[in-house]
């Protein structure tokens, strides 16, 4: 499915995040949102979500405003990734990830979504398996990271949005996850995440946005966007690194 | 300690599951439990009507029961300790449900069914009404009045157009509660020296004005059900009301009736038997403790088990220095502390 942002802005108070912007995320496209922090990454995702209304203009989703979709049949197609949660869960990981299975269960259904496929596949997907029966609280803050990814793929949406989905991962499970991420998009479907390393973006995104001051955005196809200019200028430092060259892109990708 | 043999269904063909987080023992299965509490509810209330200021030995007690023999035995097993023993079972039944309903909607392990301060608005109302002399029925009319009053302003203070912000019940709650406290007191400065022991007897609470629980009982029971109806959005609602959203839970929903569940239970409580502590702080926990967290099976097994502690309680409060009755909530605590502090210590 395809989520069409039409004329989205936010703002909060008199400070603009997002001027008055078009665009269309389509299936099989990765996006990147950069930008430095307070840029509004979380509020543009949150909107995106449908789950934030202070902004003008709307999403669709198949041609549908997002705020006009039900709850539920929303929640089975658009997953979000929070940026923090509260670690107070009294379940095991595996109770945990069980709980995105909530949105497709019928009424009637049994309510055990433990064995379900989709959750031990996840677990599994996030090399969670041999910490499927452990409290979710006594988990390291990278494990319980993983935990959370792992229970926003057993929710199965088209459509996965994340905030900060490499916060407290180690090296390699940064790439990992970016791995599965471009996964979802190859099986057809779209990826939203916020990134702090451009290097991601250029090797795993197929497209990126940037966030600049005073609300101005600059998207597009991922190696036209994160040039080591256009980089230097959002974040507002002097950067000595080869992999953001325009003509070294290539070999990341 | 993880399982090496995965179970096929949890709680199936396996009485203990052992999880790494429970080293010290095993999480208890369903079926073990829900058989415990179904043989615990009637063994308990059979149990409390055996003792008691007056005597009765086994033989004849079990002749009253049926309903032979001497008919003052009749009297005091059918008629003081039965309903007596209900009453408990159905109260402690209420302050765990109102304890676990609040605990999850306030994501805050502390929370009791007393946070609301709807026990306080009780208070005031009914030493108001015996302060100005009105009978049984207007002190209980009037704590009615009471709790009504406060959950109104609570409401105002937290209710907003896009939901509940469940932070300000919390703080309205506990700010309320103090400023009913402080009326407590000040009525109890000023009333006359003869009415303050009266006073003092009705807030701390008892159940031996308890004859007619059926309308508690029947209380317990809608009440119950509709939080069995919502338990896997209580189970989403743990996980913050923004993740509950984006599951697709209708979230400000789910608060208002869990709230109106809460409340009505704490005030039925509380309007039956005082404010007794320790029943809604604890009994849910010591179910979360071994293992029971989804709200299909707390919801449940804390109401049960909130009605067992409570009958126990009960049971002990009137016996162990008949025929005076020590404070029920003593009873409790003596009770439910220890057991409360040994599941902490082995749980890591």
């Amino acid at each position: 499915m395809t989520l069409d942002v039409h004329q989205l802005s936010l703002a909060v108070g008199a400070r603009i995040l997002v001027q008055p912007t078009s665009w269309t995320i389509g299936p099989k496209e990765c996006w990147a949102i950069l930008g430095p922090n307070g840029a509004g990454k979380t509020m543009l995702l949150h909107a995106l979500a449908g789950i934030d209304l202070a902004h003008a203009g709307e999403v669709r989703l198949g041609g549908v405003n997002i705020q006009t979709w039900q709850r539920r049949d929303l929640a089975q197609r658009i997953g979000l990734l929070l940026q923090d949660e509260s670690p107070e869960y009294w379940g095991t990981v595996q109770d945990y990830v069980a709980l995105a299975r909530l949105p497709h269960r019928g009424r009637y259904a049994k309510d055990a979504a433990e064995n379900d496929p989709s959750v031990t596949a996840s677990l599994a997907a996030l090399r969670l398996t041999d910490l499927a029966s452990r409290r979710f609280r006594t988990l390291s803050g990278g494990e319980r990271q993983r935990a959370r990814i792992a229970q926003l793929l057993a929710q199965t949406p088209e459509i996965l949005l994340l905030d900060e989905p490499l916060n407290h991962l180690d090296l390699a499970q940064e790439i990992h996850v970016m791995t599965l991420l471009a996964a979802h998009t190859a099986h057809g479907g779209s990826v939203v995440c916020t990134l702090h390393d451009p290097v991601y973006a250029l090797r795993y995104c197929s497209h990126a946005l940037m966030m600049y001051d005073a609300g101005r955005l600059e998207l597009g196809p991922v190696t036209q966007v994160v040039t080591r200019s256009a980089v230097e200028q959002l974040y507002g430092c002097r950067l000595d690194w080869p992999g953001l060259d325009a003509d070294f892109g290539p070999h990341f990708r | 300690m993880i399982d090496s043999a995965p179970s096929p269904k949890s709680g199936v063909g396996q009485s203990f599951r052992c999880t790494e987080a429970l080293p010290a023992g095993c999480m208890v299965s369903n079926r073990v439990v829900m058989v415990a509490l179904l043989i615990g509810v009637p063994a308990v209330i059979l149990i409390a009507t055996v003792f008691g200021s007056v005597p009765i030995g086994l033989h004849d007690w079990r002749m009253a029961l049926l309903g032979e023999g001497d008919p003052i035995h009749y009297e005091v097993v059918w008629t003081h300790r039965l309903p007596r023993a209900m009453a408990a079972f159905v109260t402690g039944g209420l302050l765990a449900l109102a304890g676990v309903l609040l605990q999850t909607l306030l994501r805050n392990p502390l929370a009791d069914p007393y946070v609301l301060g709807v026990s306080g608005g009780v208070s005031v109302g009914g030493l108001l009404a015996m302060m100005l002399g009105l009978s049984p029925f207007f002190i209980g009319l009037f704590g009615l009045l009471g709790a009504a009053a406060v959950a109104a302003l609570v409401i105002g203070f937290a209710a907003r157009a896009s939901g509940w912000d469940i932070y300000r019940v919390l703080l309205a709650g506990v700010g309320i509660a103090s400023a009913c406290g402080a009326f407590v007191a000040l009525i109890l400065t000023i009333s006359p020296a003869g009415q303050i022991q009266g006073m003092l007897f009705w807030l701390m609470g008892d159940l031996s004005a308890s004859r007619d629980p059926g309308w508690l009982a029947a209380i317990l029971v809608v009440l119950t059900a509709i939080a069995f109806l919502l338990r896997t959005n209580l189970d989403a609602l743990t996980l913050g009301t923004v993740k509950a959203r984006l599951l697709g839970v209708a979230v400000g929903q789910t608060q208002t009736l869990a709230l109106l569940c809460a409340t009505i239970a704490t005030v039925a409580a509380v309007l039956e038997a005082g404010a007794i502590g320790f029943v809604g702080i604890a009994v849910p926990h010591v179910f979360r403790l071994i293992g029971w967290h989804a709200h299909r099976s707390l919801v449940p097994f804390s109401v049960v088990g909130g009605g067992i502690l409570l009958t126990i309680a009960d049971t002990v409060a009137r016996t162990v220095a008949a025929p005076i009755e020590i404070p029920v909530g003593v009873a409790t605590a003596v009770i439910g502390v220890p057991v409360l502090l040994w599941l902490i210590a082995r749980s890591r």
